[in-house]
């Protein structure tokens, strides 16, 4: 059963159809909701590629401490250039959102954003290989050469420095106590309860400010 | 489907929850279950996330030179 056959009303199902003989898309497989929400990993599928499924995301509490790892610069470089709002972005969510749904609950309950960012990813891999024109790259082995290579891409110094003046530049437009709390947070390492501490405020005020932070980074206009 | 009901105040609203969960999911005990269910809720949820997760990201790294003195800040607050 291919990954794309339940996806309807999208550009994404005639792609995924396509290509749905190719190697690489056996690979991106996530244990899947049958209707009757059982995985397709025990409905069988191709039996040759069972062991290229993709492993599970490691667990939650290690997402935090790799981050990277877990969410990926390439799909980092995707949304970065996508925060304002845009039909791509648009475009990626929805198709992650069908994807997310047919997680089967179980899994998804435990690692729910590490499931979301493996989807994303993958999603911004076929994303670029959609906007080439050249046929070629639907060619199997290409598919895979470009998920090995993207794999193992991080974030060089200087897109992690432009990265970091960006926000600090949208942080100075912020409350001063939003930003206390946000460089506490990101710079100094400090839990909630350490911040709350130190600010004199409650741990809720600490999550709640931030969070109208981070939001309000999100929307601010982000220099291209 | 998405793109006819835009609104600011429904965007940032979102933005908001998405960055609370961000938030929340930085802790070991947060609501896994609540949060799966939030992002199966809406493909807007889905993008929100995503995107407030770039922004969290992004910010890794601020303030190397520890330019910003957390003390004035707190000073310039306004009473809580």
């Amino acid at each position: 059963m291919s990954v794309g056959k339940n996806v309807r009303g999208t550009r994404f199902s005639n792609f995924m159809a396509d290509t749905a003989s190719c190697r690489y898309f056996d690979q991106i497989r996530t244990p899947f909701r049958s209707p009757d929400h059982h995985t397709l990993q025990a409905s069988g599928g191709n039996p040759r590629k069972v062991n290229k499924r993709v492993p599970k995301p490691s667990s939650e509490q290690s997402v935090a401490g790799s981050a990277y790892e877990q969410y990926h610069a390439e799909l980092h470089r995707f949304l970065m250039r996508r925060l304002h709002s845009s039909q791509q972005a648009q475009d990626l969510a929805q198709e992650a959102y069908l994807r997310l749904l047919r997680v089967e609950r179980a899994e998804l309950v435990r690692q729910p954003r590490a499931y979301l960012y493996r989807i994303a990813v993958n999603l911004v891999t076929e994303f670029r290989l959609r906007s080439r024109r050249d046929p070629i790259t639907y060619d199997s082995d290409t598919l895979e050469e470009l998920a090995e290579k993207t794999g193992v891409e991080p974030l060089d110094e200087s897109e992690r420095a432009a990265d970091a003046q960006q926000i600090e530049a949208l942080l100075e437009q912020l409350p001063p106590l939003y930003r206390a709390i946000f460089v506490l947070r990101k710079r100094d390492g400090l839990s909630y309860p350490e911040i709350a501490q130190q600010l004199e405020i409650s741990v809720h005020t600490v999550k709640k400010y931030l969070a109208r932070a981070v939001a309000k980074c999100r929307h601010a206009r982000w220099s291209e | 489907m998405v793109n006819a009901s835009r609104h600011p105040s429904t965007d940032e609203r979102i933005a908001e929850e998405a960055a609370h969960w961000l938030i929340e999911l930085e802790e070991s005990a947060a609501d896994l279950s609540g949060f799966a269910a939030w992002l199966e809720a809406s493909p807007r949820h889905v993008e929100e996330f995503l995107l407030v997760s770039a922004v969290w990201q992004a910010a890794d790294g601020i303030d190397e030179g520890r330019r910003v003195d957390i003390e004035q800040l707190v000073a310039q607050a306004p009473p809580m």
